[in-house]
């Protein structure tokens, strides 16, 4: 990423109708303070995530989720389908730990689970993004 | 040496305000116990709104009981019913909440979130099914909808009952439609924007004043807010400055009254969170200054407009993922603050949250939590027990005065409803959310198992509830059957019924009331609101 001179780019969405922020709020800030460029999408569906992330080019897309977890699969499948899925996909939420597993199956790269530390985050993200 | 390192720390309560050593009663001096505080059962109720408290009326245990399909609803309300008090809390998933039916696109391309965190509860047929047997008239029922979706369920709630053969006038229970909730801590999709949902809040206050005097209709949610991350006096004052909206709405029409109603929107949710003592300052600080504020700037002379009941649910963002039975001791001083704070009823959550939907043993735990408060360790006997205590009444005063002053910087920035649609009050609740976490980032603020300690393998291994799936399918085949079976000229006719109203300003409750009986669905009264009344850009959304 240093090497190409642009900031990583992160689309941060939530998946469900939910209206709860404060988590995307506080890991969107602590990327772009760690000098990310982020796209705070809100309530996003499956389709919509995955058009915004390749329209926008982002190298991270963030998602906000909890026990369910179709449109993870859909956005995963669509981004398959649009040969897109170089993107590093990360989640976070109230996620059961024995559901780790089954996202990491699914294709998310790494989940995040409340008290998370935000330094680690940021620490994985730069670690990991495919650029 | 460990005394000069106690004369170096300074101490705070959770929302900042500084404590001294010890008290003493220089600290009241200017405390006037007629004036400031009352007895129980006296204006400004500052000890409490009943004269025996809990000798008389213990706290209602009114558990949030929501997940999975109708049926799963329905059992696990009845199970909540069984081992505790007659209290129902009927709340459904994300597609109850924001008015759509299943099919709906914005659901239909999130099946798999039906019936996480509720189930779907879209017409009159589910409130049968999930209440089926279940006497009305003794059961308390907490219907709560938000503002745009309370006048149907209200409309579900009253044709059931009158379905059943009782009169209004004999059920008892509370809605919601709060805007703090629904328009800033956790907003739904697609809502009709605030000015409008007043005008609807403003509607059901009037109806219910006259048909249902045993049903609260509305509650000022600071829960869901203080969730977010601010403190205390906030709570208190966004709560406050959304219910003189609320007041001043009605008053406007001209038509009531301020003691013709205050009292049916005379209550409120709030949160219990870890400051012990702060806390229960809080519940006394609330209701003086709800008391202060019906007298004097509304001139009420009726106590019971004067008086503020509270529904408290203890914190769910104290409870924590690592080491999660430690949530149990966390659960039980929070639901001690709430008794020691003189509430009406309680929410105690459970121990897995942070986890998962709760499982049926967390429920039960959380419902004995409360039971073993009020029969085992003797606090229900005497009313406001930490009442004249030097610390108390300082922290009370001290409280009182910061909610008042950020009362008046919401007022200074036009009201409740300006401060929101400018994005100075989601700009606020931002600033709070990310201050919590550089507080137990830097350990300012210590959670125990998470940045104090710590353990590399969890001591408690707790299973993550399932909800079940297929939710959507099984709904949606239930959603079908119903709109064969229905009378669709019946449909049409109150559909057209509520739009009249909607479009000319006539009271909006019996035409929903209607809509219900005729199984109209939540979907339904959703599509035509979006259709008739402007939509809201979420805060969130204007703030990245």
């Amino acid at each position: 990423m240093a090497s190409q001179g642009r900031p990583i780019k992160v689309l941060m969405a939530k998946t469900s109708l939910d209206g709860h922020w404060r988590g995307p709020v506080v890991v969107s800030t602590a990327l772009r303070d760690a000098g990310m460029e982020v796209i705070f999408g809100g309530r996003m569906r499956s389709d919509e995530i995955a058009n915004t992330a390749i329209q926008e080019d982002v190298d991270v897309i963030g998602l906000n989720i909890g026990g369910r977890y179709g449109q993870v699969e859909d956005m995963i499948r669509m981004l398959r389908e649009k040969q897109a899925d170089d993107k590093l996909i990360i989640a976070g939420g109230t996620i059961p730990p024995e559901d780790i597993p089954v996202l990491k199956k699914m294709g998310v790269s790494e989940v995040f689970p409340p008290e998370s530390d935000l330094n680690l985050i940021v620490q994985y993200v730069k670690e990991h993004v495919n650029k | 040496m460990e005394k000069d390192k106690a004369k170096e720390q300074s101490f705070f309560t959770a929302s900042g305000i500084p404590l001294k050593g010890i008290y003493t009663q220089e600290d009241i001096a200017d405390l006037n116990p007629e004036r400031d505080l009352g007895t129980a059962g006296t204006p400004p109720f500052t000890r409490g709104v009943y004269p025996g408290m809990y000798r008389t009326m213990p706290w209602r245990i009114r558990q949030l009981t929501a997940y999975g399909s109708v049926e799963d609803q329905r059992d696990r309300i009845r199970y909540a019913l069984k081992h505790g008090d007659p209290a129902i809390t009927m709340t459904g998933d994300f597609a109850t909440s924001a008015l759509y039916d299943l099919d709906d696109p914005a659901i239909a391309s999130r099946k798999s979130d039906v019936g996480l965190v509720g189930a779907p509860i879209l017409s009159l047929r589910d409130w049968e099914v999930i209440l089926e047997g279940i006497p009305l008239d003794k059961v308390y029922i907490g219907a709560l909808g938000p503002p745009q979706g309370q006048p149907i369920y209200f409309g579900c709630y009253f044709a059931l009952a009158q379905n059943n053969g009782i009169s209004l006038d004999r059920i008892a229970g509370t809605g919601f439609q709060d805007m703090c909730t629904c328009y800033l801590a956790a907003p739904f999709p697609e809502q009709i924007v605030p000015s409008k949902a007043l005008r609807l809040i403003g509607d059901t206050i009037e109806y219910c004043v006259k048909n249902t005097p045993h049903v609260t209709t509305g509650s000022f949610s600071g829960y869901n807010i203080r969730e977010c991350g601010i403190s205390a006096y906030q709570e208190i004052a966004v709560m406050l400055a959304c219910a003189t909206t609320y007041i001043d709405e009605v008053l406007s029409r001209g038509r009531l009254k301020v003691d013709d109603f205050a009292y049916s929107i005379a209550g409120g949710h709030m949160s219990c969170d870890r400051d012990f003592f702060e806390e229960i300052a809080k519940f006394r600080v609330m209701r003086r200054m709800w008391a202060r504020l019906l007298r004097d700037r509304y001139k009420a002379q009726d106590p019971k407009s004067m008086r503020f009941r509270i529904h408290v649910q203890t914190s769910g963002a104290s409870l924590t993922l690592h080491q999660p039975m430690n949530n149990v001791v966390r659960v039980a001083y929070q639901v001690l603050a709430a008794a020691l704070g003189g509430v009406q009823s309680m929410n105690s959550d459970c121990y897995d949250e942070a986890i998962s939907v709760p499982s049926e043993e967390a429920a039960l735990l959380a419902i004995r939590t409360q039971q073993v408060a009020q029969h085992e360790i003797g606090i229900t006997s005497v009313a406001d027990p930490l009442g004249g205590s030097y610390y108390i009444e300082k922290l009370t005063n001290d409280l009182e005065e910061k909610a008042l002053d950020y009362l008046k910087q919401i007022e200074d920035r036009g009201g409740f409803l300006a401060a929101l649609e400018s994005g100075w009050l989601p700009m606020e609740f931002t600033k709070a959310m990310l201050e919590e976490e550089k507080k137990a980032k830097a350990g300012q603020k210590k959670i125990v198992g998470v940045n104090c300690f710590q353990m590399d393998v969890e001591p408690f291994k707790i299973k993550a509830f399932n909800t079940g799936s297929g939710v959507w399918e099984k709904e949606m085949a239930r959603l079908e059957a119903l709109r064969k079976e229905r009378d669709s000229r019946k449909v049409a006719q109150a559909l057209g019924e509520l739009r009249r109203a909607a479009e000319t300003g006539q009271n909006i409750m019996e035409p929903s009331i209607e809509a219900a009986r005729s199984y109209v669905t939540l979907g339904e009264v959703g599509r035509l609101w979006r259709e008739i009344f402007p939509i809201m850009k979420e805060p969130i959304a204007s703030l990245w």
